[in-house]
């Protein structure tokens, strides 16, 4: 049986890793989204290559969902 | 409260970006210099034409009814200008909201003065509006009940509860070029104070380029008067305090200076190399024009430093202005018949 405090630890850190990670996609993405509305404004050509960078940030959040997930089916049952 | 000025600074870029995404694409719009050769060689119909399938489609559509030839083009211009700058003030937010709103201020000194100058050389109240621009805090009803008002003296008082009542009550309409001087005068020293008020990197940067632009208009005004001789006492009244290179002494210096020593003596400042070419060619038509378009080269220039700034959004109504004023020339060239090459050294572009 695993130490209880050890999985906890664990759920813990993979909720920190998505809940972070999208904190930071979203400070990211606040200008880039701002911008992107505001050139779209302007000119609607701009519609596929403002999504594009608006979602670039985004990763951050794919990068920490595979942490936790790595965390959350990998590690914790080989505790 | 660190918290707090972290979560305003965000919000800065938030404001920031969003206007001046708005306005570099707007910057794309404006009519490439090649645009104004080929203006250059039409005729005024087919200036017209132009501009009815550019981004004045809406203003020209708008009035081709009641008006044709230079006067449709003049008032949709105004018309443009006047959108555009107010649409600037309605997609800004924030200290850039307020910084813009300042800055545009000095259209209502152009109105004030348009009405001033319209009423003492009994001009209808329909040709006074068709100069205004509407971009400042009076609103065009306002201003249209102005331009209905008989007199200069009537004006003034339909003004008494504005910030010009007193400047316009102390120098009323018998001195009324010191009454122009003052008002541009009250705008700059009103304006600096302001963005004076709290220290802000933006604040900084605007009071920059209104410091040159200051510096600019002293220099127009040292190099154009000096040239044609006029007295000392005469000129320093027309001269704005607050440039950000010919400081107060500087400029008492340069105005007992007579032209030729000006010149010289002018060759320490770096606007020198702006006018260079141009005073030796003697051409001081063109050395206004460069030292304009310097103006907005510069706020442009600084505007690559500080991207989410102030800037990119001051660069742009700058040279949407200067952009106007291309196409007023050109209009009117054509109509009186003045050859493209004088026209040209005029152009701002």
């Amino acid at each position: 049986m695993a130490d209880p405090l050890a999985v906890g630890l664990l759920a813990l850190g993979a909720g920190l890793a998505v809940g972070l990670a999208g904190i930071g996609a979203g400070m990211g993405e606040q200008g880039i989204g701002a911008a992107a509305v505001g050139a779209m404004a302007e000119d609607e050509g701009f519609f596929g290559k403002g999504l594009l960078m608006t979602v670039i940030p985004e990763s951050i959040a794919i990068f920490g969902l595979v942490v936790s997930l790595i965390l959350l089916f990998v590690t914790l049952p080989s505790l | 409260m660190r918290l707090g000025i972290r979560i305003r600074g965000r919000s800065k870029i938030k404001d920031y970006a969003y206007i001046t995404a708005r306005v570099r694409a707007k910057k794309k719009k404006l009519l490439p210099k090649e645009t104004y050769q080929k203006l250059l060689k039409m005729g005024l119909s087919e200036i017209i034409r132009f501009l009815s399938e550019s981004e004045y489609k809406e203003e020209i559509n708008e009035l081709s009814d009641k008006y044709s030839g230079v006067d449709l083009i003049e008032r949709a211009l105004n018309l443009n200008l006047s959108r555009t700058y107010r649409n600037l003030i309605e997609i800004s937010s924030g200290d850039a909201n307020l910084m813009i709103r300042e800055y545009l201020r000095r259209w209502d000194i152009w109105n004030i003065k348009c009405v001033i100058r319209g009423k003492r050389i009994g001009a209808s109240p329909e040709e006074i509006k068709s100069l205004f621009v509407v971009a400042g805090e009076f609103d065009e009803k306002f201003l249209g009940t102005l331009a209905e008002l008989n007199s200069v003296e009537d004006v003034i008082e339909a003004l008494s509860n504005t910030r010009y009542h007193r400047i316009l009550r102390k120098y009323g309409e018998e001195r009324w070029a010191e009454l122009e001087d003052e008002l541009d005068k009250m705008y700059y020293e009103e304006l600096i104070d302001i963005l004076e008020e709290e220290v802000s990197e933006d604040r900084k940067l605007l009071l920059k380029v209104i410091r040159m632009e200051i510096d600019v208009k002293n220099l127009r005004t040292l190099l154009r008067l000096k040239r044609d001789g006029v007295e000392t006492k005469d000129i320093e009244h027309h001269l704005i305090k607050g440039g950000e290179e010919l400081h107060e002494r500087e400029l008492r210096r340069l105005l007992t200076l007579d032209y030729e020593d000006l010149l010289k003596a002018l060759s320490e400042y770096s606007y020198w190399k702006v006018i260079e070419e141009a005073i030796e060619r003697r051409s001081l038509v063109s050395a206004e024009t460069r030292l304009e378009r310097y103006g907005a080269e510069y706020a442009h220039k600084l505007s690559y430093y500080y991207p989410l700034s102030i800037l990119p959004v001051i660069g742009y109504i700058i040279s949407k202005k200067h952009e106007i004023h291309n196409l007023h020339l050109i209009a009117r060239a054509k109509e009186l018949g003045i050859p493209s090459e004088s026209v040209e050294e005029q152009l701002v572009i």
